[in-house]
């Protein structure tokens, strides 16, 4: 595949950081602002693309795993997953689809004898993927103690929860 | 189960805006807001705009409020925040009425982008600063045009006050200015002079003053926080991308738990460092600032926003967390205590703390999202940077909803 993805991202941001950057007006702080921001979003997307179809698949994975745990019929996610065909939109579509029947479920257990046992499976389950979503995030700087985080490659194979 | 990529909220048709106002019930001015920003949301992007129109604009304005002659100079962008436009200029006039001999005001324009980080009234955020001079610092107000009759989004025109948000010896870089640290000198007079604000904010008379797009809700009676939650709720649905299973459950939670209020306090919404001014100088606040998420409610809910770890930082011996750039948690809830007369109830703090968590995740994850994608801010970069924080958001919601349920028991 010629030019590579990678590389034309990668010649979008030397463009902009070497020929436009220095043509725009100090005195329009939003523009800068937004310019760095712009540099800063086109490299962790240069970073993370690689591992995106790992991530939606991991997804995919723990929402089947959680509606089988709480009763929830997950339809055709299974055969998505298990196929090498389906495209990261067609993976997330189904993660989408996955996660409305979860919510509905939890919905609908509110004051059945359910409740507890599904509740106690949601907060369970949230905790690999906020890992994920956080590990994921990181070069963005928000996080006060990145060690503290398990590696994405980790995570993304399924190794690890707190 | 069909998995679509159709997606309802990007152009939401009639029935589905009616159906979600069914479903969650709100004040009639936020229901007036978020029906307007759903009517529009399949429509323009956010359009540019020069400093050149805004001027232009603000002519007309003041040509149509003012009596006397005028003139608009030094109009320039202000940076900061992550939700408004706003421009600085200088205005020569006479005063509101015209009787004041000739001088020079400096006002800032606040304007809305066609969709924003958090979509709310100019005209709520109006009247609570001019009901609210008096009783605290806030920067004198003179129009708003929610209905955008003249600028291009609603807007709304105050005065500049001096002052800084974060002293300039706090060199954090942070999107938002998140957990500012005020040093040992300023930080005393900074923390009397909040405390004394919100104690005056909260336990004001909210039914003696003028608010009449905000509805008051009674104490004994937990219809007021259901509102709030109901409100939440419905702007989660209107712009969430994928649903979030955790959120759903917390949304359960927070309506099941709900508890009656105790006292009816006007709450700021967003009370933090770095929503005041203060003056460099001596510490002393010289404004409170951005009221768009003001309601009247439960104390709790401010308490719990000031004291989120996401504001707070260590002290110069590198062990002791100040909430708020302030105080260690103890102290600061002891302080608040003296300075309002009113308790804290630690079973209050523990549902706040759900519910600010499950509310900040709903602004970075679903609102900052659905902005970004319709291409409807002025900085549609700035909102897609910060669903990056979400994460870290659903931590702490995750957390604070297994804390509250095992101290509930449910």
């Amino acid at each position: 595949m010629i030019p590579e993805i990678d590389v034309q991202l990668a010649a979008v941001a030397k463009a902009l950081a070497d020929n436009v950057l220095p043509a725009v007006d100090p005195a329009n702080p939003m523009a800068v602002e937004q310019l760095h921001l712009a540099l800063a979003t086109l490299g962790i997307v240069r970073q993370r693309l690689p591992d995106l179809h790992a991530y939606l698949r991991r997804d995919l994975t723990e929402a089947i795993a959680l509606a089988a745990t709480i009763g929830v019929d997950a339809g055709s996610a299974a055969a998505v997953l298990g196929s090498p065909e389906s495209s990261p939109q067609r993976i997330e579509a189904e993660v989408r689809a996955v996660k409305e029947a979860i919510t509905a479920r939890i919905e609908a257990a509110r004051g059945t004898a359910d409740e507890a046992a599904v509740a106690a499976a949601v907060l369970n389950a949230a905790d690999p993927a906020i890992l994920r979503w956080r590990a994921w995030a990181l070069p963005m700087g928000f996080e006060p103690d990145p060690a503290a985080l398990p590696a994405l490659d980790d995570l993304l194979q399924g190794k690890t929860t707190t | 189960m069909a998995a679509t990529t159709f997606d309802p909220r990007q152009t939401p048709d009639a029935a589905f805006i009616a159906g979600l106002r069914a479903r969650f019930p709100v004040e009639p001015e936020i229901d007036r807001v978020l029906t307007r920003k759903m009517e529009r949301r399949g429509g323009a992007r956010h359009r540019p705009v020069t400093l050149e129109e805004l001027a232009g604009c603000l002519e007309r304005l003041l040509a149509a409020k003012l009596d006397r002659p005028f003139v608009v100079t030094e109009t320039r962008w202000m940076t900061g925040g992550s939700s408004k436009l706003q421009v600085a200029f200088a205005l020569d006039w006479h005063g509101v009425d015209g009787t004041a001999p000739r001088h020079v005001t400096p006002m800032v324009l606040r304007m809305s982008p066609a969709e924003s980080i958090v979509e709310t009234s100019r005209r709520r955020e109006f009247e609570m600063i001019r009901a609210l001079a008096g009783l605290i610092p806030v920067p004198e107000v003179y129009w708003e045009d929610e209905d955008a009759e003249v600028f291009p989004y609603p807007a709304l025109v105050f005065a500049l006050v001096p002052g800084v948000a974060k002293p300039t010896s706090d060199t954090s870089q942070q999107v938002t200015g998140l957990g500012i640290n005020y040093g040992p000198a300023l930080r005393p007079v900074v923390t009397a002079g909040f405390m004394d604000g919100l104690a005056r904010l909260h336990t004001a008379d909210a039914a003696a003053l003028a608010l009449p797009s905000f509805e008051l809700p009674r104490a004994g009676s937990n219809a007021g926080i259901l509102r709030q939650v109901a409100m939440w709720r419905r702007i989660w649905e209107e712009d969430r991308g994928e649903d979030e299973p955790l959120m759903q459950l917390a949304a359960g939670w927070l309506e099941d738990n709900a508890p009656a209020l105790d006292h009816a306090s006007i709450i700021h919404g967003d009370c933090r460092s770095g929503n005041f001014l203060i003056d460099e100088a001596d510490g002393r606040i010289t404004a409170w600032l951005d009221w768009e998420l003001a309601v009247i409610g439960d104390r709790h809910q401010d308490l719990t926003w000031a004291t989120s770890l996401a504001y707070a930082h260590m002290a110069e011996d590198g062990k002791t967390l100040l909430v708020n750039g302030m105080l260690p948690l103890a102290e600061f809830y002891a302080a608040y205590e003296r300075a309002t007369g009113l308790t804290i109830d630690q079973a209050r703090i523990r549902y706040f703390r759900v519910y600010n968590a499950w509310v900040a995740a709903i602004v970075c994850i679903a609102t900052a999202y659905r902005a970004a994608k319709g291409g409807k801010s002025h900085q549609d970069v700035v909102l897609t940077w910060l669903n990056g924080i979400g994460g870290m958001l659903l931590a702490q919601l995750r957390h604070a909803l297994i804390e509250a349920r095992a101290e509930n028991g449910r």
